[in-house]
C-alpha cells in the first residue's frame, strides 16, 4: 500500500484501555442484532431449528471478531498533538482524519464518561467550536489526564480568545 | 414627500408609539429638521439601559391574530343560530339537524360563557405577557426578559452580535411594526424584539452597532449627521412602504434588472425540474390516456409555485451597500428584510454558475453566517421566514468583483478571482495530479486551491463552476481526511471548517503531498489572520473602517479594467510545480499576482514560526484596492474634538 498522509510529531496516544471500550460496545450491540434476528426464525419454526437459522447469529459472531479486532487497530491510530499555536488530533487507520484547532477557537471543552468507559476508569474529552462540523473528540483518557489536559486547554484558550 | 399629517414629528409618549406608522426613512430631499432627530432622540432612550417594553400590537401579531380569526369561524358557522335565537320563528328554521350544534344549542349560555371566558382568559395572558416581555440595552448587552409561568432571561453581548435584521412582514407592515432580530452565534439563540415599531427600529439598530463598534460618540454622532444629510426626512409608510429599501445611504452597489432576477429564476436547475415534471407528466397523461394523473399535477403545481414565489420574494429589490457598520442587505417585495452584517460576520463566501447561466455570464454568491435564523413560530400566520443566503442573488463578473471586493478588499482587483472563476491548471492555483482524474473526470485541471493572506480559495467544477473563499480569520478548524481508496490513489481531502449550515467549504482529490503542505500552511495562515484580526470592535480598527469607506467606491465606474488585452495571470509563469519534493524556496512577498503560495522554506514536519513577521506580506505594496481615504478617521478624530 503506497504511504498514507501523515503528520510527524510527538503524538500523544491515547490510552489502549479504549480499545476494550469498544470491544465490549462492539459486543453488545452485536449480540442484540444477533439474538434478535435469531429469536424470530426459533419462534416461527416451533423450537425446532433448521440449520441456516443460526446464520444470523454466526453474521454476528464473525462481525464481533472483526469488530474487536479493528477495535484495537482503530484504538492505536487515536492520538492527539499539542503544537505551539493550535491542538492536532488524528483518528482512523482506513479513513484518516487530522483536525487541527487553533487553541482560540475552542468554545467549550466537555468531558463526558459512559457507563462502558467508567468500568475502565477512562473519560472523553470533547471539544467544541463554533462550527458544527468541527467534531473532535478525544476518547480514552484516563481520568485525571483528562482533567488536566481540559484545565490546561481552558487556560490556553482563555488566554488567546479569538471571537469567532 | 414628508409626512403631511405630522409635520412636527409623532405625537410624544412612549418610543414605540409613533402610530400611524412612519419609517426612519431619509431620502433625497433635504433634511426634515424634527423627524429623524426624533426618532434617533427615542432610539437613544431606548438605549439607556432602562427597561422597556415591545410595540402594544405585538400580542396581536405574534397570536392574537388567529385568536380572532378563530371567533371569527365559530361566529360565521354558528350564525344561523344566533339569528334564530334572538329573532325567533320569523324566517323559519330550517337548519338541518346535526347532533353536535344540537348539543350546543342545548347547552347555548353554557357554551357562549365558556368562549367569553375563554377569549378573555387568552386576551388576558397575552396582555400580560406583552407586559412581562421586556428588553433593555446596556453598555456591553442586550437583555430580554419574557414569560408569565416559566421565566426566561436572555443576556447577548454586543461584542458578539452576527447582525441585526429588521423584518417587516406585510401585516406587520400595516400596523407600522417590525420584528427586530439581533443575531448571535449559535442554534436558536438570536435575541428578538418582536415587534417594535417601524419608525425607531433603523435608529436603534444605528444605536446598538454604535455600542458594537466600540465607536466613539463624537463619531456615532458625525455619522448620525451624515446619514440625515446624505438623506434626511421621513416619508409616510403608507405611501412609500420601501423607502429604506432603496434610497437610505448608501445607494446599492448592485443593479439587478427585474428581468435578470425571474430569468435566472426559471434557469435555475430548479425551474427546470419543475418543467420536466409538467413534461413527463402530459406525457404520460396523453400517450398512455391516463387522465388521472392530470389531478397529480394540482399539488405539485401549487408546491412548485410556493416555492417558486418564496425564493423569488427573497431576491426581488435586492440591494447590497456597504455602510460603517458593515455590509447592509435589503429585499422583499410584500414583506421585506433589511440586515446590516458587522464586518466579520460572514464566515465563507460561494461563487458559482448553474449551467444554465453560463450564456449570460450570470453568477450567484451565497455566504455563510453564525447562527441560524429562527422561525419564531408564534403566529406569523403562514408568513414564511425570508432569510436568503445570498450575497448576490444573480450578477455579471463585475457585481462578483464588487461584491467580493466588499467582503475582501485584498481580492477586489486581484486576478485570483478570475482564475478561480474561468481558470485551468497553469496558474496560481494548486491543482489536482493527473492522476485524480478519476475523481474528477472534466476538472481535474480546474479542481485546486490558493492560499491568500486574507482568504483561502477553493475551485471547484468545469461544468458547473464555483469559486470558495474563506477568509483565514474566520476558519474554526482545518481537517484533512483520507479513505481508502483515495489512499490508493495518494490523495486527501482538506476541509475548512465554518459555523452555519451552508456552505462547507472543502476540496478533494488533492495529491497527498499538496493536501499536507495546504493543512500546515493554512494553520499559520490561520494564527496571523486571527491575530491580525479586529472584526470585533470593528470602528476600533483604523483600517477596516477605513476600507468599509472607500468600498462605495469601488463601484462607481472606478473599478479598473481587468485584463488590459491578455489576462494578467497568462503573462505570469505558472509558479507551482508539481515536483517530486517540494523543493524550498524562499517565502518573500511577491509583486504580482499578490501572494503566490509557496511551499514553506521548511519541511513541514518541522514546523517553526515563519522567518518573516507576518505583518510584512499581509498587504501586498501594489494592491491598488487599499488606501487610506481622506474620510478616514484618523484624519477626522482631531477635528471632532476641538
Amino acid at each position: 500500500m503506497a504511504e498514507r498522509i501523515d503528520v510527524t510529531g510527538a503524538w500523544q496516544r491515547i490510552s489502549m484501555r479504549y480499545a476494550s471500550v469498544e470491544a465490549v460496545s462492539t459486543v453488545i450491540w452485536w449480540l442484540i442484532v444477533g439474538v434478535a434476528a435469531t429469536v424470530p426464525i426459533w419462534i416461527v419454526n416451533d423450537g425446532d431449528m433448521p440449520w441456516w437459522g443460526w446464520l444470523p447469529l454466526a453474521a454476528a459472531i464473525l462481525l464481533i471478531v472483526i469488530g474487536v479486532v479493528f477495535s484495537v487497530l482503530r484504538t492505536r491510530t487515536i492520538g492527539y498533538l499539542q503544537r505551539d499555536d493550535d491542538l492536532l488530533v488524528r483518528r482512523g487507520m482506513l479513513f484518516r482524519r487530522f483536525v487541527a484547532v487553533p487553541y482560540g477557537r475552542m468554545q467549550v471543552v466537555d468531558i463526558t464518561q459512559g457507563p462502558v468507559e467508567r468500568m475502565f476508569g477512562l473519560k472523553s474529552l470533547k471539544f467544541v467550536t463554533a462550527a458544527a462540523t468541527s467534531a473532535i473528540t478525544i476518547p480514552g483518557m484516563p481520568g485525571d489526564t483528562a482533567e488536566q489536559l481540559r484545565d490546561h486547554l481552558v487556560a490556553v484558550s482563555e488566554s488567546r480568545r479569538a471571537g469567532l | 414627500m414628508t409626512d403631511p399629517r405630522h409635520p412636527q414629528g409623532p405625537p410624544p409618549g412612549g418610543p414605540w408609539q409613533g402610530m400611524p406608522p412612519q419609517g426612519m426613512s431619509p431620502q433625497g430631499t433635504p433634511p426634515q429638521p424634527s423627524q429623524p432627530q426624533d426618532a434617533r432622540a427615542k432610539a437613544a432612550e431606548l438605549v439607556d439601559g432602562e427597561w422597556h417594553q415591545l410595540h402594544p400590537a405585538s400580542p396581536l401579531l405574534r397570536g392574537g391574530l388567529a385568536l380572532i380569526i378563530f371567533v371569527g369561524i365559530l361566529f360565521s358557522v354558528f350564525r344561523d343560530r344566533l339569528i334564530v335565537l334572538f329573532v325567533p320563528d320569523e324566517f323559519g328554521s330550517d337548519f338541518d339537524e346535526d347532533p353536535f350544534s344540537d348539543f350546543i344549542v342545548t347547552q347555548l349560555l353554557w357554551v357562549i360563557l365558556g368562549m367569553i371566558g375563554l377569549v378573555l382568559l387568552l386576551m388576558l395572558l397575552f396582555w400580560i405577557g406583552w407586559r412581562v416581555h421586556r428588553f433593555r440595552i446596556t453598555g456591553d448587552a442586550v437583555e430580554v426578559q419574557q414569560g408569565i409561568f416559566v421565566k426566561k432571561h436572555r443576556r447577548a453581548p454586543l461584542a458578539r452580535i452576527q447582525g441585526i435584521n429588521i423584518q417587516k412582514p406585510w401585516f406587520a407592515r400595516l400596523l407600522g411594526a417590525c420584528k427586530f432580530e439581533i443575531q448571535q452565534a449559535g442554534n436558536d439563540s438570536n435575541v428578538d424584539l418582536n415587534y417594535l415599531s417601524s419608525s425607531v427600529a433603523d435608529a436603534l439598530r444605528y444605536e446598538i452597532l454604535n455600542r458594537a463598534s466600540g465607536r466613539s460618540t463624537a463619531d456615532a454622532q458625525r455619522l448620525a449627521a451624515e446619514r440625515q444629510t446624505a438623506a434626511g426626512g421621513v416619508v409616510n409608510e403608507f405611501l412609500h412602504p420601501d423607502a429604506e429599501l432603496s434610497r437610505v445611504a448608501p445607494g446599492s452597489l448592485v443593479r439587478i434588472p427585474v428581468g435578470r432576477i425571474i430569468a435566472s429564476s426559471v434557469l435555475d436547475g430548479w425551474i427546470v425540474w419543475a418543467v420536466l415534471y409538467l413534461v413527463g407528466t402530459l406525457v404520460v397523461t396523453f400517450v398512455f390516456q391516463q387522465w388521472w394523473v392530470l389531478f397529480s399535477m394540482v399539488p405539485a403545481a401549487i408546491a412548485f409555485f410556493a416555492a417558486g414565489m418564496r425564493s423569488l420574494g427573497a431576491k426581488l429589490r435586492y440591494s447590497i451597500a456597504a455602510t460603517p457598520d458593515g455590509i447592509r442587505l435589503a429585499y422583499g417585495l410584500a414583506s421585506t428584510t433589511t440586515e446590516i452584517l458587522p464586518p466579520g460576520r460572514i464566515f465563507a463566501l460561494q461563487v458559482k454558475q448553474p449551467l444554465l447561466w453560463r450564456p449570460f455570464g450570470w453568477w450567484q454568491v451565497t455566504f455563510t453566517r453564525a447562527g441560524k435564523t429562527s422561525s419564531d413560530g408564534s403566529g406569523s400566520s403562514g408568513q414564511s421566514q425570508q432569510m436568503a443566503n445570498f450575497l448576490l442573488p444573480v450578477g455579471d463578473l463585475r457585481d462578483v468583483r464588487t461584491v467580493i471586493g466588499l467582503l475582501l478588499p485584498e481580492l477586489a482587483h486581484s486576478p485570483l478571482v478570475d482564475q478561480g472563476l474561468f481558470g485551468q491548471a497553469p496558474d496560481a492555483y494548486v491543482v489536482s495530479p493527473p492522476r485524480a482524474r478519476a475523481f474528477r473526470w472534466f476538472s481535474v485541471r480546474r479542481n485546486g486551491f490558493h492560499v491568500h493572506p486574507a482568504a483561502f480559495l477553493l475551485r471547484h467544477g468545469r461544468i458547473w463552476r464555483s469559486l470558495q473563499l474563506v477568509p483565514g480569520a474566520r476558519v474554526q478548524s482545518v481537517a484533512m481526511q483520507q479513505g481508502p481508496i483515495y489512499g490508493l490513489a495518494r490523495l486527501a481531502r482538506v476541509q475548512f471548517h465554518v459555523p452555519g449550515s451552508v456552505l462547507s467549504p472543502s476540496i478533494g482529490a488533492l495529491d497527498q503531498q499538496d493536501a499536507a503542505t495546504l493543512f500546515e500552511h493554512a494553520m499559520r495562515t490561520v494564527k496571523v489572520a486571527i491575530d491580525t484580526d479586529a472584526s470585533e470592535s470593528w470602528a476600533a480598527s483604523l483600517s477596516r473602517n477605513a476600507v468599509l469607506e472607500t468600498a462605495p467606491a469601488v463601484q462607481d465606474g472606478l473599478m479598473p479594467a481587468p485584463h488590459p488585452g491578455r489576462p494578467q495571470w497568462q503573462q505570469e509563469p505558472p509558479q507551482w510545480q508539481h515536483a517530486p519534493q517540494h523543493a524550498p524556496q524562499l517565502h518573500r512577498p511577491a509583486p504580482q499576482p499578490p501572494q503566490q503560495w509557496q511551499p514553506p522554506a521548511q519541511p513541514p514536519q518541522q514546523w517553526q514560526p515563519p522567518a518573516q513577521p507576518p505583518q510584512q506580506w499581509q498587504r501586498p505594496a501594489t494592491d491598488a484596492s487599499w488606501q487610506p481615504p481622506a474620510a478616514d478617521e484618523r484624519w477626522q478624530r482631531p477635528r471632532d474634538e476641538q
